[in-house]
């Protein structure tokens, strides 16, 4: 596998906008304890004018789908090669804990001075990216809890389904970002 | 307990000290606590008021809501439960029986306070709204009850923390009140299932009463209460037709006679007086025996020490086979009903705190949440009780409304309709203090006993409180009726019953109430939350899982002449030669393989190893750091789910 910063960058940003989903989520169940009068002005308003509820199982679905697939799609090993001059160099990553590298016996010491570092470099960013897919699915555990006590309270259930929504779309690029750094 | 210079003798046993739990005082000492307690909300006045209208209406007409209106007569006086905001649904789930019965019984005139016409509770720094708020927002002012608005029997559904004592006491005026509030949905399920089942099945109790009379050597209250209310009362009910009483009164009212008389077939209806347990705030006995009934095995106040349980009747003591279907059970004794968190008597400024929070005492939830057959209400008192509820001054024993309130519950009146004598007695003496302290408000000399007097039957009397629904009432045998007290089944109810199971058993079709709209809602998403809930936990599971995965790190380095024969197969590499190893737990064994190349380090490797070890190792951290973050963010909405 070949991990980019671009790739990277995506894991992380969408950690943090699944973040950001988590935390209105939150924040909306928190506050319709505070001030019951202002919650339900408020709730009042949004029930007779909308009916938002035609498709929240549709949407629910997806997620469940999404999160399966993220977590279905996460390799537990990442084989990476590094080539220069001739020589090649393999690592395999087990995620569970096992890391083996095969060196040409032939190399020389200078040219696997050049070689070992860019390939170190690229095993960084491995480890780098799974951190953040680990960092990422985190989040969607963290959004998908505030996001349930939220539908269970009718003052912030339509918060609750607008963030699903967002979570939704997040999710979707997350499953596209792990299979392209698969 | 008469003339100015008597001292005041107070009900409530402290269990901690074993003392009183408020000493005795003189009437002069304890006018001026009175005095300097005036009104301090701003809705009190308004109550006041109210109570002299209610005093007005009782003194002129009759106990019933509006002219015309039978309280014996659910599909007349209607029947309304309210929940208090944002409550749990699994709640109202076991109440379901219940609720469909009512709805059934009181047609048209049945209502149910949820979602936006739901109790609102108060937060940090402000009280919950007040029972006038509650009443306009649905729809109804002050004055008689008009059933088609607001029905008059009304239970509350909810810990008095939640939905506090002093708004049951206000609504409690005019409309008949009761509340229940278990630590449980299997309590809940276990209560709607005993009211069914006794109005709907075969319970046909004899109408046999008891008269529970305590009176502690040496203790003036208890003697008190057993000379001027339960002995009374006892020759009393001896009286009324059809009836027999059983009395344990002289040295008779003991906690064995009690369990006996509970485990072998409870009278239809049970009276006791004697002190209740109190204990300090926040004592870890508080919850469980505050309100427990001191029974004559306290050998009065010579006792020293703490008092210990053989010497009172908890909500502990009631057995699993105690055979309670259909009792009603009256408690004279301190906080028997409940405990508020703060004190209805307080010198100046603000109330002490009596307990961390508001609860229910424990006797009466076990009684009727029992679940081979509960008791259907316990009448009982908030906070302490005092002997100005049966003893006036000159006057002498007064039992007149307690024998009011029992014959009406004899001859088959509900719970709430048979106490609005009590009530009635709280709008009179309120009335009457309000008056007196204005009086004094503008320089009047008065007998400091006559304040102290009333104040204490004022708050004596409006804290009498049904455990229960207000609308259930004795089911006697009629004439020629066998007698019957059946065992019901005990029901199994999930705790927490899945979002699932509760969309699947509330009712598809809202009832009258608007406040349904919200349960209908929920309904409708109620699938996808319980999706949502199962997703975060299978995300739980992963990452504790790598979490446990990731505790060491192993690294391997080897040489080949040809990488394309290498192959990888089963975490194990093929075709090319081990050189260095480094095995790396982290609870600190390590394990490590140098490689040689004749007779020394072979540097270059050990150099290409040894970075990539601290990359590995670099990363295992890492992780754990995330995944141990991530589960600690997920747990707390976890575990709230």
């Amino acid at each position: 596998m070949s991990v980019s910063d671009s790739h990277l960058d995506t894991i992380r940003q969408l950690r943090a906008e699944i973040e950001g989903i988590d935390r209105v989520a939150r924040n909306s169940a928190a506050g319709a304890g505070l001030g019951p009068d202002a919650g339900l002005s408020y709730s009042f308003g949004l029930f007779s004018s909308i009916s938002p509820f035609s498709n929240a199982e549709q949407t629910v679905a997806e997620i469940v789908s999404s999160v399966r697939a993220v977590l279905g799609k996460l390799a537990p090993v990442a084989t990476i090669e590094t080539s220069g001059d001739g020589m090649t160099v393999r690592t395999v990553v087990q995620y569970a804990g096992g890391t083996a590298s095969v060196w040409s016996d032939a190399t020389s010491f200078e040219l696997a001075t050049v070689v070992a570092g860019a390939h170190l470099e690229s095993l960084g960013k491995t480890y780098a990216l799974r951190a953040a897919f680990v960092g990422a699915i985190g989040a969607v555990g963290g959004a998908l809890a505030s996001i349930s006590l939220a539908v269970a309270n009718p003052l912030t259930v339509l918060h609750a389904l607008a963030s699903a929504k967002a979570l939704k779309l997040a999710l979707e690029r997350l499953v596209a970002a792990v299979e392209a750094a698969a | 307990m008469s003339g100015s210079d008597a001292l005041l003798t107070f009900n409530g046993i402290n269990g901690s000290t074993g003392r009183y739990d408020v000493e005795p005082m003189a009437a002069e000492d304890f006018s001026r606590i009175v005095l300097g307690t005036g009104p301090a909300r701003p809705d009190e006045k308004a109550h006041l008021e109210e109570l002299e209208r209610r005093r007005k209406r009782d003194t002129e007409a009759h106990y019933a809501p509006k002219e015309g209106i039978d309280p014996k007569k659910l599909e007349q006086t209607g029947w309304g439960v309210i929940f208090a905001f944002g409550a749990d649904p699994a709640v109202y789930e076991a109440l379901t029986p219940l609720l469909k019965l009512r709805k059934q019984q009181a047609g048209d005139r049945y209502r149910e306070y949820v979602g936006p016409t739901a109790y609102r509770c108060g937060s940090a720094g402000s009280p919950g709204e007040s029972k006038q708020n509650f009443l306009m927002r649905n729809g109804a002012g002050p004055g008689p009850v008009d059933p088609l608005i607001v029905p008059y029997y009304l239970l509350i559904v909810g810990d008095p923390d939640t939905i506090p004592f002093r708004f049951q006491y206000q609504l409690d005026v005019q409309y008949a009140v009761g509340r229940i509030h278990f630590d449980s949905i299997a309590d809940y399920a276990a209560y709607a299932q005993s009211v069914v089942a006794a109005e709907t099945g075969t319970l046909a109790l004899a109408k046999r009463a008891a008269i529970f009379g305590v009176s502690n050597d040496g203790d003036a209250a208890t003697k008190l209460s057993h000379d001027e209310l339960a002995q009374p009362l006892a020759e009393w009910a001896a009286t009324q037709a059809g009836w027999t009483v059983d009395k344990y009164v002289n040295g008779d009212a003991t906690k064995a006679r009690l369990a006996s008389l509970l485990g072998d077939g409870a009278p239809a209806f049970l009276f006791t007086a004697s002190h209740g347990m109190c204990y300090n705030n926040g004592d870890i006995r508080q919850q469980a025996a505050q309100g427990a009934l001191l029974c004559q095995d306290w050998p009065g106040p010579s006792y020293q020490g703490a008092i210990p349980d053989g010497f009172f009747f908890s909500g502990d003591d009631v057995a699993s086979d105690a055979k309670v279907f259909g009792t009603i059970a009256m408690h004279f004794a301190c906080f028997g009903a409940g405990t508020p968190q703060l004190s209805d008597y307080s010198v100046s400024g603000a109330p002490p705190a009596i307990a961390p929070k508001s609860f229910l005492g424990r006797l009466p939830q076990r009684l009727i949440a029992h679940p081979r057959g509960g008791a259907l209400a316990v009448i009982g008192h908030v906070e302490r009780a005092w002997g100005c509820s049966f003893h006036w001054d000159r006057a002498g024993s007064q039992t007149e409304v307690f024998k009011s309130a029992i014959k009406r519950l004899l001859e088959g009146h509900p719970v709430g309709s048979a106490l609005e004598y009590f009530n009635g007695r709280y709008a009179e003496l309120s009335s009457d203090l309000s008056t007196t302290l204005e009086d004094v408000k503008f320089g009047a000399a008065v007998d400091p006993y006559l304040i102290s007097g009333l104040w204490t039957a004022n708050n004596d009397a409006r804290s009498y409180s049904v455990v229960g629904d207000p609308a259930v009432r004795l089911m006697l045998v009629h004439d020629l009726e066998p007698v019957h007290r059946p065992v019901l089944e005990v029901i199994s109810v999930p705790e927490t019953a899945s979002p699932s199971q509760q969309a699947s058993q509330l009712p598809a079709t809202p009832p009258i109430n608007a406040g349904l709209v919200d349960y209908g809602v929920i309904d409708s998403v109620r699938g996808a939350a319980a999706s949502l809930q199962d997703a975060a936990q299978k995300i739980g599971a992963w990452l504790a899982d790598s979490f446990q995965t990731v505790t060491s790190v192993h690294v391997s380095t080897y040489v080949s002449d040809s990488l394309k024969d290498v192959q990888y197969v089963n975490g194990v590499l093929t075709g090319a030669e081990l050189r260095a190893v480094t095995i790396a737990n982290l609870d600190g064994n390590t394990v490590v393989c140098v490689p040689e190349q004749d007779g020394k380090v072979d540097d270059a490797l050990w150099k290409i190893h040894s970075d990539t070890f601290d990359k590995a190792l670099a990363n295992r951290v890492e992780l754990l750091k995330t995944a141990a973050s991530a589960i600690a963010s997920l747990v707390p909405g976890v575990k709230a789910l």
